[in-house]
């Protein structure tokens, strides 16, 4: 039995692996609002509405945490990703999610306890809730204890993405229990900062803030004689404000790269064809459940792994191409099994939060049953100099099996990287490929199209 | 029409709280502000809320008078 690392924060309970299998304690704190929420019908309805993960009471077995009083089963998720990596229309999903979930938990004396980005996950269907115990009983004529998180979490970031600049997104790595308000109403154009939802949420939230902290208040403790009051109507109010608000945050892309992609690809329909052809039969062949597709672009071959079956991960640097790709899934009525993920794969997601521990890196939420690495490692070495060797032990961390693509030196695309830098440049050949690979991984098949470049399939040593 | 009313309300507070220096970031207790903030907010939203309220309602009424049909969705809608 394991204790996941991302829930020791709540006194409430805690998330646990057993076997494969995912748990959840409930411990005394967490025991009045469980059973109050349970007994209401309040997490039937929210399961049956689709908007939280579904559990079932289980006994509590040995293995579970001395002061456990209950013990929920999950079910298990395909894969933990997390808002660094979301692209921007998923974290206002996200947050309109919270949302509706508040509105429905408020009309029946309960609401949200907080309203984290890291409670929201993708289960290969839709966004869920994934934080049971968030769900607690309505404190009457208080504030919403986590509007404040709602903020900083969803709209700082949302707002700066959308009006300052999409690659603000990046900073969740730094700010994970959300942006503080002052930064990111500081990012903002004036006309934006002043306009009514933001202004109130965010601009003048983030100077109540400061406002709130007096000197002369230290030392005096308790203050909560004269705390402020929110009616159950003014909390309606608020949420229909914060969701008016959100939905009007829109980002409007500069990048034209999706449209583009078409036009840019040096190769023909003939090679595309062969190559979507491969993948597809590589995929059935070895019936992988889970697949990453490293630099997917807009996720031209993430679908077809992903309408044989497999989950796929998405990755790409660019924000435009997983945006795309999320609509693109979100508009699906039949494949769902992608999440696309931002990430800079030279820079990939590290091991963030408490002792580095709380949130997990890239390759320890994996290893992936199939990589794909098509068109990515001329990127690499090319662009971000990572060498050769070091490039495929990495990939033999990630997976056991790899699809990799080889451009040669004199593919259009390489010419291009090159163009500036003459010969200076990492060792980059067909054979330096084929030697570093091969230290790595077995090549188990391979095929060759028309423009030159040459499609590996491997197969991770045994160590 | 809801966020504009708070807008009008709240764009006096701003102009007040630019007067304030920012103070010691350690001790700093921003759930204190938010929930200062957001009684603020609360108390135009839920009039607005009454407002929409009563506005669905006088619609409702003169719909039955005049026998509209949308005064009769209204009416479903509210039961």
């Amino acid at each position: 039995m394991t204790t996941n690392s991302g829930s020791f924060r709540d006194p409430f309970g805690c998330i646990l692996t057993k076997d494969g299998e995912i748990y959840r304690s409930i411990f005394p704190p967490g025991v009045e609002d469980f059973k109050a929420a349970r007994d209401a019908g309040v997490y039937d309805k929210l399961i049956g509405a689709n908007l939280l993960v579904s559990h079932q009471e289980v006994a509590i077995e040995n293995w579970a945490p001395e002061e456990t009083v209950y013990c929920l089963k999950h079910p298990r998720l395909p894969f933990i990703s997390y808002p660094w990596e979301w692209c921007f229309s998923m974290l206002k999903d996200a947050a309109i999610l919270h949302l509706e979930i508040m509105e429905e938990l408020v009309a029946d004396g309960f609401w949200l306890r907080d309203a984290s980005a890291f409670n929201i996950q993708y289960d290969g269907e839709r966004l869920r809730l994934i934080d049971t115990l968030s769900v607690g009983q309505r404190i009457a004529d208080s504030p919403w204890v986590a509007y404040g998180q709602f903020c900083g979490h969803f709209l700082a970031p949302l707002a700066a993405a959308a009006y300052r600049d999409i690659r603000t997104l990046s900073l969740w790595r730094n700010y994970i229990d959300g942006y503080p308000l002052d930064l990111a109403s500081g990012m903002l154009p004036l006309g934006k900062r002043l306009r009514p939802g933001l202004l109130m949420h965010l601009t003048l939230h983030s100077r109540a803030q400061i406002m709130a902290d007096r000197k002369e208040d230290i030392g005096k403790g308790d203050r909560s004689a004269g705390k402020p009051k929110v009616s159950d109507r003014g909390l309606i109010g608020l949420i229909n404000s914060l969701r008016k608000t959100v939905k009007g945050i829109n980002w409007k892309r500069s990048s034209e790269i999706w449209e583009g992609y078409q036009e840019i690809r040096t190769y023909q329909d003939e090679d595309v064809a062969k190559k979507s052809e491969y993948v597809d039969n590589v995929v059935k062949r070895l019936e992988p459940e889970m697949v990453w597709d490293l630099g997917a672009n807009t996720g031209e071959f993430s679908l077809i792994a992903a309408s044989e079956g497999a989950f796929v991960v998405s990755i790409d640097g660019d924000p435009a191409c997983t945006e795309f790709l999320y609509q693109h899934i979100s508009r699906s009525d039949s494949i769902k099994n992608i999440l696309p993920l931002t990430m800079d794969l030279a820079n990939p997601s590290p091991a963030l939060g408490w002792d580095s521990r709380e949130r997990l890196s890239l390759r320890e939420r994996g290893p992936a049953d199939l990589v794909l690495a098509l068109a990515l490692i001329h990127h690499l070495v090319l662009s971000a100099y990572v060498p050769m060797p070091l490039i495929a032990q990495w990939f033999g961390g990630l997976g056991n099996h790899l699809l990799v693509e080889f451009v040669p030196p004199s593919d259009p695309m390489v010419k291009k990287l090159l163009a500036n830098r003459g010969e200076e440049h990492l060792p980059y050949s067909l054979d330096v490929f084929q030697s570093d690979f091969g230290n790595v991984f077995n090549f188990i098949d391979q095929i060759s199209l028309k423009n030159g470049r040459i499609l590996f399939l491997c197969e991770r040593k045994k160590k | 029409m809801k966020n504009s009313i708070i807008f009008k309300v709240l764009i006096i507070m701003m102009i007040i709280s630019n007067a304030y220096p920012r103070l010691a970031y350690a001790y700093l207790d921003p759930a204190t502000g938010s929930m200062v903030i957001q009684a603020v907010i609360a108390v135009v939203a839920a009039a607005s809320v009454s407002i929409g309220i009563f506005w669905r309602r006088l619609k409702s009424f003169f719909g039955r008078i005049f026998g509209s049909k949308e005064g009769k969705e209204h009416d479903a809608n509210d039961n």
